[in-house]
């Protein structure tokens, strides 16, 4: 077809063409950085003022001038942790279960595997809605810790088991086979073979489904976090608040000091978030570094 | 080839995840410390209070409980309390599941409430805490109208309202665009404006844009000329540079025209709804109760912008409170009405 001579007379404008596309691209880019950029100038102007060290260790406050941000800090952190560890073991070993010892693909688990496909879609506030009903009510847990978690380990669980799932195909056929030919038996190769190759691309992706978690607001709200804690949580059972909740409750504040406190908490939470995800992109290159 | 590497990765960012809650923990106390050494001095007398203390409802009260809990904690560090905002309604669902020991409101408690609580066994005591009025704002670049009067604000929001321009509320007004903002449902201020405007509670017009929260309410009618809203007293008071607040028949929402009730029909007293159990048995429960009706608690009040109830209503609360009296005053509490006929019938 290209060599096609009939197409030559028109080569110009196909390299237009080409050129013009190249640019739509370039913008499309371009706008998303841009965007970026002034959200982010617009933060570090508001926020960066209050940032300190009394406001990162202190307590909650009405006051927008006194108030810290550390109880809702905790929470986050006992959120995230917490759902890492619900939903790492049960996402990776189902995903493993769905793609090395699944390999005759039955009926059953075509219907698992799209409706996984499909939870991964829903809304967030649905799953908190199913947390309250499910762990807060049924199960007693009330608006504790263990709830906000178990709910966020639902919500993450279907994208989870999808990037494992990923990670796991990307390894080729030929090492499990070749694994299995010398003897080892599926666990074996899998356990020495398919996931120590497969383990940057499943951190990858945990990484950024636990930092999904940690920006969420909604479901928690459904499932009982609260807007102020004047202790910090000591156990599982107890009531907490998340900095994205702060977060939501300053911005909605009357008093326009409020909304720099924000600001202020939003930068933290965003330093927090590229911590979290710079280690993702470290596991990525050590594992390109490898190969 | 390297087995053993494999599992190196994941240990280290559990270990490291673990070291981070650890630190979470100690981290934490050690910034209780010196707060609470600090500030204990000044009620060495009182015995260490501790347990928890749950307060949840009402958006439009929590700035006033926030600020409390926040000063009962300096004279009471081991209280673990929380305060939440759900919702005037949906904080009265928790305290109807026992979940809460205080729920907050922004209206007086209904009486399918009141019945749900009667049926769960659940004794409550009823402490109005302040007043507030709500505000009808509207963009500074609205020359046109200062006043408006209740039976007005029933023409633009009454139920079968479709009026699309200021000359249909007045004919003095311009032929202008309006626009109408308000608060959701479940917002207590809304249930208590369309009760004092419209006659019958939760009856609005179709046409306005409900809004969660009171913020962008106000930021909308800040950009809107023809627009129009209702909001706590708090959000005009905070906003008076982006908006103005119009005077239902000649009176306007300031501090003193609130408190004396010539605000009328729309200022209105907040509450506080105490499980009587939980201060029976739960020491902290009453000693919050106490300290919220205090100094401590007018200065919240004045400081969350809310209007100061009256001194002799004040003695009439405390009395209640101490007599333990459970059960609603306001059954019959109507828009307009002041406080302390309502305590003076009894």
């Amino acid at each position: 077809m290209i060599l096609d001579p009939s197409t030559h007379h028109n080569l110009r404008s196909r390299k237009r063409l080409d050129v013009l596309f190249g640019r739509l691209c370039q913008l499309a880019a371009g706008l998303g950085i841009l965007i970026l950029i002034i959200f982010l100038v617009k933060i570090i102007v508001d926020g960066v003022q209050n940032i300190s060290w009394a406001f990162i260790v202190g307590d909650l406050s009405q006051r927008p001038s006194r108030t810290g941000i550390w109880p809702a800090i905790v929470g986050s952190l006992y959120v995230m942790v917490l759902t890492a560890l619900f939903s790492v073991p049960v996402g990776v070993a189902a995903a493993i279960y769905l793609e090395e010892f699944n390999r005759r693909k039955s009926r059953l688990s075509s219907i698992i595997q799209l409706n996984i496909a499909n939870l991964s879609g829903v809304p967030s506030i649905v799953y908190g809605l199913l947390g309250r009903f499910l762990f807060v009510y049924f199960f007693g847990f009330k608006t504790s810790i263990i709830a906000g978690a178990l709910t966020m380990t639902l919500l993450i669980l279907p994208t989870v088991i999808i990037v494992t799932q990923e990670a796991l195909k990307a390894v080729p056929q030929s090492y499990r086979e070749g694994s299995m030919a010398l003897g080892s038996t599926q666990w074996q190769s899998i356990r020495l073979q398919v996931l120590p190759n497969a383990l940057s691309g499943i951190l990858t992706g945990i990484i950024l489904s636990i930092s999904r978690a940690i920006g969420e607001t909604a479901p928690l709200i459904v499932v009982g976090a609260v807007s102020y804690v004047s202790n910090l949580p000591k156990g599982l059972g107890d009531s907490y608040t998340v900095l994205p909740i702060k977060i939501f409750d300053w911005a909605n504040e009357s008093q326009e000091k409020f909304h720099q406190v924000a600001a202020s908490a939003i930068l933290v939470l965003m330093v927090g978030l590229l911590f979290i995800n710079s280690f993702a992109i470290y596991f990525r290159a050590r594992a390109k570094a490898k190969k | 080839m390297s087995n053993k590497s494999t599992w190196v990765l994941p240990t280290y960012i559990l270990g490291a995840a673990l070291a981070l809650v650890l630190i979470g923990c100690s981290g934490g106390s050690t910034n209780n410390d010196p707060a609470t050494g600090s500030t204990t001095g000044g009620s060495a007398t009182t015995a260490k209070l501790s347990g928890d203390l749950k307060i949840d409802g009402s958006s439009t009260v929590y700035p006033i409980v926030s600020l409390l809990s926040e000063d009962f904690k300096k004279d009471n560090p081991g209280v673990a309390q929380t305060v939440g905002k759900a919702g005037t309604g949906s904080g009265m669902k928790k305290f109807i599941a026992g979940e809460i020991d205080i729920a907050t409101a922004s209206r007086s408690i209904k009486d399918d409430e009141v019945k749900a609580l009667a049926e769960k066994k659940i004794e409550f005591v009823e402490i109005p805490v302040a007043y507030d009025g709500v505000s009808i704002i509207v963009n500074p670049a609205n020359t046109w109208a200062t006043d408006i009067t209740p039976a007005e604000l029933k023409t633009a929001w009454g139920k079968d309202s479709t009026i699309t321009t200021w000359d249909q509320i007045n004919a003095k007004f311009p032929k202008e665009k309006i626009t109408f903002y308000g608060p959701t449902d479940n917002h207590g201020t809304y249930e208590y404006f369309t009760e004092a405007i419209n006659g019958k509670k939760n009856e609005i017009r179709k046409e306005y844009q409900p809004m969660q929260e009171y913020t962008p309410i106000v930021t909308a009618v800040a950009g809107d000329k023809g627009g129009m809203a209702f909001v706590g007293y708090n959000y005009y008071a905070d906003a008076k540079d982006k908006i103005k607040a119009l005077t239902v028949s000649g009176v306007g929402p300031e501090e003193k025209t609130i408190a004396d009730g010539t605000y009328s029909p729309l200022s209105r007293p907040l509450f506080i709804y105490v499980n009587k159990n939980a201060m029976n048995t739960k020491p902290q429960v009453k000693a919050f109760v106490e300290f919220a009706l205090g100094e401590k608690g007018k200065a919240a009040v004045t400081e969350a912008h809310y209007v100061l109830l009256g001194e002799d209503v004040m003695a009439q609360i405390k009395a209640h409170v101490a007599a333990g009296t459970a059960g609603t005053m306001m059954k019959d509490f109507k828009p307009g009405m002041k406080l302390s006929d309502v305590y003076a019938k009894k």
